[in-house]
């Protein structure tokens, strides 16, 4: 990636990322294991917009994740939904943007960060929204707790792929 | 996993557990169950008395079975039903939410100060 010639490698990229963070969002709602609290997801859309951010920059990582959120909410869900999604992503992202510019955390801790800047982030919505920071106790625990297992289920998925994907991009044969 | 990524999950977890102890604290039984749509209350029922009650949201409907003491959701009309799937609640705060129709509902104190709730 650090040719610059690559254009079309990255738009490639860009568009398979986008499509598989889309359809995984999609796939990750019929997975039959329905934990009966919002919220609790396996995240691996959010997986997609990580690796963004590892191969390539914000900006992209930035430009990916909006438009899967508001593309998977016109196609899967509501505009409530977008909002909710909007709040968690956008907090999601720029908290591991951060994380990873500090060079202090790996892979799996940018992960988990997000993961959990993801819940907080739709949490405050749903607050605002009702009214009520009751909800911010009774779910927060149970929300952080599970951006730690998911965080760190798809920090270790990213931390398997970035290698692989990175070979791609500079060329390398599959 | 760097030992950075460690501190940062226990950190997580950390906070996680206050939340948990802050909301276990104090934790008494209500008597009065509040409902709000759209951040207003808009109905308050007595957990003593054992009811089924219909409350439209934003975009549908939930059904609030009171019984035994104890209020839960039992029916709802978004596709996913989670607050459906929520255990039943009777302390003090504990809530149970239905975000697609910005339905909440509360277990509340009771007693006299449930006349402020309302009165809001």
């Amino acid at each position: 990636m650090n040719n610059k010639n690559n254009v079309s490698g990255k738009v490639a990229m860009f568009g398979c990322l986008l499509g598989a963070a889309l359809i995984l969002g999609y796939v990750e709602a019929l997975i039959p294991i329905q934990i009966p609290i919002q919220g609790v997801k396996l995240g691996l859309a959010n997986g997609a917009v990580l690796l963004l951010l590892y191969l390539f920059d914000f900006p992209s990582a930035l430009i990916v994740s909006l438009l899967r959120i508001v593309l998977s909410g016109f196609l899967f869900s509501s505009l409530t939904a977008i909002l909710y999604s909007l709040a968690g992503g956008i907090c999601s992202i720029l908290v591991m943007w951060l994380l990873k510019k500090t060079r202090l955390f790996g892979v799996i801790g940018v992960s988990i960060a997000g993961a959990a800047a993801h819940n907080a982030g739709q949490l405050l919505v749903a607050a605002a929204v009702m009214g009520s920071w009751n909800i911010f106790l009774f779910y927060g625990p149970v929300l952080l707790v599970s951006a730690v297992i998911t965080g760190t289920l798809i920090g270790i998925a990213v931390k398997e792929l970035l290698p692989r994907l990175k070979g791609i991009l500079r060329g390398d044969k599959l | 996993m760097k030992k950075n990524d460690w501190i940062l999950a226990g950190a997580v977890l950390a906070a996680a557990l206050c939340l948990f102890l802050w909301q276990r604290t104090g934790r008494k039984e209500g008597s009065l169950i509040s409902v709000s749509v759209d951040g207003q209350i808009t109905d308050t029922y007595s957990l003593s008395s054992d009811q089924t009650v219909l409350i439209r949201g934003a975009d549908g409907f939930c059904r609030l079975t009171i019984r035994d003491g104890k209020a839960s959701v039992t029916e709802a009309s978004c596709p996913d039903e989670l607050c459906v799937m929520q255990k039943e609640i009777s302390s003090q705060g504990e809530t149970i939410a239905c975000l697609p129709n910005r339905i909440l509902i509360t277990v509340e104190k009771g007693g006299e100060s449930d006349y402020d709730a309302v009165a809001q």
